[in-house]
């Protein structure tokens, strides 16, 4: 260990440590000022700083960018809160509840992103209600794309693929 | 203070035989929710928050699970304690920077928590020993439904729990289990685990969470998907992926046995003698040595101590559980000679 360069800025390392970034292991060797830098010696790593990347990279990703909104939209804000959509992307957190209507349009690659699909699929808090047919039918489709890709049918699996994002388009709209 | 209680140091989550406990310590299930009507606890004026931590406090009370509960107001707890807190994954990292109106509920067991005005206005949190996924969630989500008869949380149709931040919407879960895996290490199959792991929409990190750095062989999976997935599906893929990684590792570890038997007994019980004649050992070379010690008493090479007693140093050692245990701070030097002294009583012949 003796003698190693810090891996940033060739000073002696001092701090070596082994991470798991974007699913590799990597040892690092830094010296205590980029170690400090990059918060190994911080008492507690900051916790939003990778999701902020991801947010960040939704305006600027090749498979974003057709479906993402122009960056004008940064300064929308919730009528309900006051939350911008540039706070949003500064911070992580959206302000309140009602942010998820207001900034529907810019969270969807978000969410198309890091989630699996566009419709919760869990507990519910109140009874569904009857006014629309859709999330039944959401989940039926659903259901038959996970049966069709169980029985490796992968043209049926993609022909249902489309009528499921088809269908929660349409929820959304 | 609760605190202050001898009880209170015991870590009832970690030890106690759970369910593949050789291999995976412990067991998270983590719940987020809001009020509806309420804006998000970091964008709420201080009124708002007020109004908010008394109205979550009161519903919390209510439940079977907090009924005698004592409520602990982080702005009151001084820095070791929040320190403390945090080693035992009772609060956030979040709560640790901001205690201002937050606080957090502990169950008498220990195994289950309320955080109130974190990120979310309400997280709640189960931690079982070893592999207990399905119990862990069947113990939130009957508190979820309790807490529900009293409070009216932000849902919708679409999105079902909105949440601060969108990668916990929709079910507001994330599950996680800490294991433990040297042979897959020792090996060079931990990168096939990882690359695995990332295929099916899980996460792995160091023991302590985002950005924290691996010990001691230790690994945190989790799910990274809250929408589009209901939680059983969320519950069931984890514990799958997990008897898998179980699978592995066991088999890792039959094979560096069968090939390097002697190599490994050598390693086993030199991390042995240093823990248990050292005078000094500070967090990192502790959990270095206790990877190889867990893996000798896990595959019988070593009788002279328990898993048990492996996972109470694990915590114990911390830095803020020591000062707790001695009852007084103390700087790095001081802390690193308690250490060494704590372990070598722990594992005397008697205490194990």
């Amino acid at each position: 260990m003796n003698g190693k360069k810090c891996d940033t800025c060739n000073k002696p390392a001092k701090i070596h440590v082994t991470q798991i970034q974007d699913g590799q292991v990597m040892d690092v060797s830094l010296c205590p000022e980029c170690a400090q830098k990059y918060g190994f010696m911080a008492p507690v790593a900051e916790m939003s700083v990778p999701l902020n990347e991801i947010i960040a990279g939704v305006h600027t990703g090749e498979e974003a960018a057709p479906i993402s909104p122009p960056s004008t939209n940064e300064s929308k804000t919730c009528a309900n809160c006051g939350q911008t959509f540039r706070g949003f992307r500064d911070s992580g957190r959206l302000g309140c509840p009602e942010c998820y209507d207001t900034f529907q349009e810019e969270l969807e690659p978000l969410l198309r992103k890091v989630q699996m699909g566009m419709v919760h699929h869990g507990k519910t808090q109140i009874p569904r209600k009857v006014e629309t047919n859709l999330i039944p039918l959401i989940h039926q489709k659903r259901e038959e794309l996970r049966q069709a890709v169980a029985e490796e049918n992968f043209e049926v699996a993609a022909r249902l693929r489309d009528e499921v994002r088809q269908l929660e388009r349409e929820l959304n709209q | 203070m609760i605190m202050d209680d001898h009880e209170f140091l015991s870590c009832g989550w970690l030890s106690g035989p759970g369910p593949n406990h050789e291999i995976v310590l412990s067991t998270r299930v983590r719940l987020a929710r809001n009020v509806k009507g309420f804006p998000f606890s970091h964008w709420a004026s201080t009124g708002e928050l007020a109004r908010l931590v008394s109205s979550c406090s009161a519903a919390i009370r209510k439940t079977s699970y907090f009924e005698n509960a004592e409520e602990i107001h982080l702005e009151e707890v001084n820095v070791l304690d929040l320190a403390f807190l945090r080693e035992r994954h009772q609060i956030s990292a979040e709560m640790v920077h901001s205690q201002n109106q937050r606080s957090v509920f502990i169950s008498a067991d220990q195994k289950t928590a309320a955080m109130v005005a974190e990120e979310d206005h309400i997280r709640l949190q189960v931690l079982y020993p070893g592999l207990d996924l399905k119990n862990a969630w069947s113990v939130c989500t009957s508190l979820d439904d309790e807490l529900s008869n009293h409070l009216t949380f932000a849902y919708s149709e679409r999105l079902g729990y909105l949440t601060a931040c969108p990668t916990n919407v929709g079910t507001g879960l994330r599950c996680s289990v800490m294991v433990h895996l040297p042979a897959l290490v020792m090996t060079r199959q931990i990168q096939k685990m990882i690359n695995a792991v990332s295929q099916l929409g899980m996460t792995v990190r160091g023991p302590s969470g985002e950005g924290s750095e691996i010990k001691g062989n230790l690994f945190q999976i989790s799910n990274q998907i809250t929408l589009g997935v209901n939680e059983d599906e969320i519950i069931e893929r984890l514990s799958n992926l997990t008897e898998q990684i179980i699978d592995m590792e066991t088999k890792a570890t039959s094979q560096l046995l069968s090939e390097a038997e002697e190599d490994i007994e050598d390693r086993v019980f030199r991390a042995y003698s240093i823990l248990t004649s050292a005078r000094k050992l500070n967090s990192k070379e502790t959990l270095e040595l206790l990877s190889p010690v867990r893996l000798g008493i896990r595959t019988g090479l070593l009788k002279d101590a328990s898993l048990n007693a492996i996972n109470e140093v694990f915590l114990c050692s911390r830095p803020a559980h020591l000062q707790k245990k001695a009852g007084r701070e103390m700087g790095e030097r001081e802390r690193d000679i308690f250490r060494a002294q704590f372990i070598r009583d722990r594992f005397k012949p008697s205490a194990c």
